[in-house]
């Protein structure tokens, strides 16, 4: 993980920058961006969860309208590995979903 | 004489610094080898009930986009539903086959036109490139939207009022980038409308570690489309050596 910010992030910054981090010293406050709905999906044993987790639980308390999904046990990229297994395919019915919410 | 190695020839002869997945190897002068096949050479599933087509959306960069929708769409207005792929910024293309099987699966099952976008990529192009292409190929949706010779192949069954953005990894920070500067209704891309943002293990970091990063299994990131335990094995190691080489 940390090989592949060391060789996208602009050389002298670090992974604070503010297109890495949303929360970092230097980004703007996401609070008075309208930049919902967002639906967030983590797999539980996924290394990135808990900031994924993080972004949406910050967004939430600003009253956006964030939808935070997490399937146990599954690690990154769990959808496109196996997009036939179960999890995939509950995860292709909550994006079916959320697209005809958002439609309307 | 011409095959002995010498302790300065030596010191001159570029190493690996960083390897991704077999597909991108960094060296000690900056130089950089791309594969141009796959990480993972898995079959593409394309049984014809999801026909796709690509476009250029940048020429200045060369970049296309990919286009999927269903051979028989079950309505002439089909949301419109942005995947754009992962891989650290670094890796990764429209035409790897596990981001097009995906793709077929989400124009079947989502009904929906998927439009699959290729961006620069690192260490080539470092941020903040990616998430410029990104925006670059949904200002290419408003073009096609407002176009006078539109193509059809895209306007008989695509609905440009019910569009939305998704990215996978790397791909999903671009979307929450995009999202932070169209803001709601997307204004700027009027006809075109941004319904909602979906971010699917998005890579986001910080200097300071959360929990599951510092406490997490170290290859658990790296499993990442893996699929050939083998394949991992040998990765883990090169991945291991590598680190160890950069502490030095």
């Amino acid at each position: 993980m940390a090989r592949f910010w060391r060789l996208s992030i602009p050389i002298g910054d670090t992974t604070d920058h503010p297109l890495v981090n949303p929360f970092g010293p230097q980004s703007r406050s996401l609070e008075p961006l309208e930049l919902d709905p967002i639906l967030v999906v983590m797999g539980g044993s996924d290394l990135l969860k808990d900031r994924a987790k993080d972004y949406a639980e910050r967004l939430q308390e600003w009253g956006k309208d964030i939808k935070y999904v997490e399937f146990e046990g599954q690690q990154h990229g769990f959808f496109t590995i196996n997009p036939n297994s179960e999890p995939a395919t509950k995860l292709m019915q909550i994006i079916k979903t959320f697209i005809v919410e958002k439609s309307t | 004489m011409s095959n002995v190695t010498t302790g300065a020839a030596a010191a001159e002869q570029p190493y690996e610094v960083d390897e991704c997945r077999g597909v991108l190897r960094v060296y000690s002068d900056g130089s950089i080898w791309r594969s141009s096949e796959p990480s993972f050479k898995v079959p593409v599933h394309d049984d014809g009930s999801v026909v796709w087509k690509d476009a250029f959306f940048d020429s200045d960069h060369d970049l296309h986009l990919r286009l999927y929708k269903p051979a028989s769409p079950s309505s002439t207005k089909l949301p419109i539903f942005y995947y754009i792929h992962g891989g650290g910024f670094c890796i990764g293309s429209r035409a790897w086959p596990n981001c097009q099987n995906y793709c077929f699966k989400l124009a079947l099952d989502l009904q929906a036109v998927i439009i699959s976008p290729d961006y620069r990529l690192a260490p080539e192009n470092r941020l903040p490139a990616a998430i410029e292409d990104g925006y670059m190929a949904v200002k290419w949706l408003q073009a096609q939207a407002m176009s006078e010779e539109p193509d059809t192949w895209l306007t008989d069954v695509a609905d440009f009022s019910k569009v939305f953005i998704s990215g996978d990894s790397a791909g999903g920070n671009i979307a929450h980038n995009l999202a932070v500067r169209l803001g709601a209704g997307s204004p700027e891309l009027a006809p075109v409308l941004v319904r909602g943002y979906v971010l699917l293990a998005p890579f986001f970091g910080g200097t300071v570690k959360s929990k599951s990063e510092a406490e997490g299994p170290k290859e658990a990131f790296l499993n990442w489309e893996l699929i050939d335990r083998f394949v991992h094995t040998i990765f883990h190691v090169t991945i291991t050596s590598c680190q160890t080489r950069l502490k030095v």
